[in-house]
């Protein structure tokens, strides 16, 4: 597919026409899943560079003790919570998007968030602590970011305003939902894992 | 062979003496020294504070001590030493060399035995405090005789099943007495200086625990004799008083849940004053603790000492350590630990401070052990009070020195940099600032430092800016007229 700039296919222009966008990728089949790699990627290494390299004035953080898997997991799996879970709604409230929609245009939405992280943090870098402006860029890119992904997914369910409401309570109710199945079922791995693990040790002792 | 293998030794060391190489000399700690870094995670430091002796009852010359519970150095270096299991009061040098005991006082003139002395004070003059908690008093001792008593007072803030048991007594600077009485939760009992009772004073407050708040909870529910069925919350009681020089009167708290305030500098309206940066309540004890299946143990202050140059020592039950602290919550120190050793209790029950020593009671091993600072320990000390006393430059070649001998130690980044700030060196000042975790200075310089380049570099930078917009205008309208 050809990449047209002016199409729903280029995610700046999507967050700038929530409406239209939407629209185009569930219904034209625009949006690229490619692109949408490349911003999760993005939004990944951003959020290592804001814990790495936000300014001393405004970073707490202990540089030395970087953890990538950790920062991996606090990046994406939030993304892939709401993705699921927000298609898992779509299909009880009769939505009309598909998970590979939902996917693309979240993953667009994104796009404004990690712009205004990454002002954050060259802003933090020459303001002092009374000057609050890198948290103001940080609140401007959610705020567009999730003003948005509203519209879009309103679009997309072909929702109305209360009922896209409701859909996005669900979907963060579904979302703690999955969470704690997910550390449920890795505590039982881990019990599981546990237990043959004896039983292997305890069958090699009466063996030798 | 022998021989010769010594005298090759000797030549050796004559060799290394006479080309002046120093010898590799070091001295291993029955304890862990450490400091804390940023993120409360404990990084190793050199000693502070070194043990020189530890003596017990008979080899000062005094006979056995049996469970002593206080001792108290007054200003002469006189040491009187709470010899509770023996009903004396044991009297000592600096150098722990025994002087003498008091064993009876005269009391409306009769000898009276000094039974279950648990607390002294001993005031400037000689006069001697000494609470004798069985007994329900304390004596005011003047010259082997007993001047005045101090008992349970009258008074309609104390309920009459209420039983006065004095173990710690301090007075302060202008002869105010504060009583400490086991069971009492109200805080310490102020009396005037002939004895009267003027009120209570400081209590502890209630810790929020998840206990306290599902007791809360169960409370507003329950009736009237349900809730009086079930136990009442109390603060806890103070475990010791010392009253400083300058009028303020700091407490410790023994088996606190919630490590914050154990140690308190009470003001004279009652109110704790000891906050660390930003008004935070100060954990004087450790910031990691042991876990034994799922029990923190935490710090639990028996004792609390302050120096001449207004550091406090606390000294902590759990861990047998003593934590050394500045007036603004800053860990100066740690040492002493669990043990048999030198240098290490069983069971710490007081500090004492005369000068630059630091003595430790232990109520089971009997002993008395005798801390001095080494080297790094009295730089850090001396940087501390220069730098508070507002001799910012030479803290700032103490803290040179302390740097040199602890890399991790976060408060002399901290009083290097503000030196350097001081002084408008902002980069130095910047480099140092941001080891210190003190961002508040951080961002102070940083702002200074920024006006400065704005101020160098900003005219020049403004000026490239114009040129090079006029620049593509021109060569804009240029083209422009080729085309046409």
């Amino acid at each position: 597919m050809k990449f047209d700039r002016k199409s729903a296919t280029n995610p700046f222009h999507t967050v700038r026409h929530p409406f239209d966008a939407s629209y185009d990728i569930r219904f034209k089949g625009q949006g690229s899943a490619a692109i949408s790699v490349i911003i999760l990627a993005v939004l990944f290494l951003t959020t290592i560079f804001q814990r790495q390299n936000t300014g001393y004035i405004f970073n707490y953080n202990k540089l030395s003790d970087l953890n990538v898997f950790m920062q991996f997991a606090t990046a994406i799996l939030p993304f892939l919570l709401f993705v699921i879970a927000n298609w898992i709604v779509a299909m009880l409230l009769n939505g009309t998007g598909r998970m590979r929609d939902i996917w693309i245009y979240t993953a667009y939405c994104l796009v404004p968030f990690i712009l205004g992280n990454i002002g954050a943090v060259l802003l933090s870098n020459i303001l002092v602590m009374e000057e609050p402006f890198a948290n103001y860029a940080q609140v401007f890119g959610a705020g567009w970011s999730l003003v948005a992904l509203f519209i879009g997914l309103m679009v997309m369910h072909e929702y109305n305003f209360v009922r896209n409401v409701f859909s996005c309570a669900c979907t963060v109710f579904v979302m703690f939902i999955l969470l704690f199945a997910i550390m449920l079922v890795g505590s039982l791995a881990s019990d599981f894992y546990g237990f043959v693990a004896t039983v292997v040790r305890e069958i090699l002792l009466r063996v030798s | 062979m022998k021989k010769h293998q010594i005298r090759g030794l000797c030549a050796g060391l004559g060799l290394l003496a006479a080309l002046g190489l120093p010898l590799p000399a070091y001295a291993q700690s029955n304890f862990n020294s450490y400091s804390y870094d940023e993120w409360d995670g404990s990084v190793a430091a050199p000693p502070s504070y070194q043990p020189t002796m530890a003596l017990n009852g008979l080899q000062i010359g005094a006979g056995a001590f049996n469970v002593p519970q206080d001792f108290f150095m007054d200003e002469n270096g006189t040491l009187y030493l709470a010899d509770t299991g023996n009903n004396r009061i044991v009297l000592m040098d600096e150098e722990l060399n025994f002087l003498g005991t008091i064993e009876t006082v005269l009391m409306n003139g009769e000898e009276i035995p000094l039974t279950d002395v648990e607390g002294l004070y001993v005031a400037a003059d000689g006069t001697i405090y000494a609470a004798q908690t069985s007994e329900g008093r304390v004596l005011v001792i003047r010259d082997g005789v007993v001047e005045e008593t101090v008992v349970k007072p009258v008074s309609n803030l104390i309920a009459e099943d209420f039983v006065f048991a004095p173990t710690k007594v301090g007075v302060d600077m202008y002869g105010r007495i504060y009583v400490l009485s086991r069971g009492c939760y109200s805080g310490l009992l102020q009396f005037d200086l002939d004895g009267s009772f003027m009120g209570f004073f400081g209590a502890n407050k209630v810790e929020v625990t998840a206990d306290v708040l599902f007791n809360y909870m169960w409370k507003s529910l329950l009736s009237d004799e349900q809730r009086a069925a079930m136990t009442s919350i109390l603060p806890i009681e103070y475990s010791n008083i010392d009253c400083s020089k300058d009028g303020f009167v700091y407490t410790s708290t023994v088996g606190t849940q919630l490590p914050k305030s154990q140690i308190k500098k009470l003001n004279p309206q009652g109110n704790n004053i000891y906050f660390g940066v930003g008004n935070a309540e100060v954990n004087f004890g450790d910031e990691e603790f042991a876990y034994t299946r799922g029990n923190a143990s935490y710090p639990s202050f028996i004792d609390v000492k302050v120096n001449s140059e207004d550091f406090i020592f606390g000294v902590d039950l759990t861990s047998g350590r003593i934590f050394e602290r500045d007036q603004e919550g800053n860990l100066v120190s740690v040492f002493g630990g669990m043990g048999s050793q030198l240098g290490t209790f069983t069971t710490p029950v007081a500090v004492e401070v005369y000068g630059h020593k630091v003595y430790v009671l232990d109520r089971l091993k009997n002993n008395i052990t005798v801390f001095e600072p080494t080297e790094y320990g009295a730089l850090v000390e001396r940087a501390i009070v220069l730098y508070d006393g507002g001799f910012y430059e030479e803290a700032g070649q103490v803290w040179e020195q302390v740097l040199s001998r602890n890399a991790n130690y976060t408060l002399a980044y901290n009083g290097l940099g503000k030196v350097y700030a001081q002084e408008e060196e902002y980069t130095d000042a910047l480099d140092y600032l941001s080891h210190s975790g003190d961002r508040y200075s951080y961002s102070r310089s940083f702002g200074k430092n920024r006006l400065v380049l704005v101020r160098q570099y900003g005219p020049a930078f403004v000026g490239i800016l114009i040129v090079l917009i006029v620049a593509f205008r021109l060569i804009g309208r240029l083209k422009r007229r080729a085309k046409q």
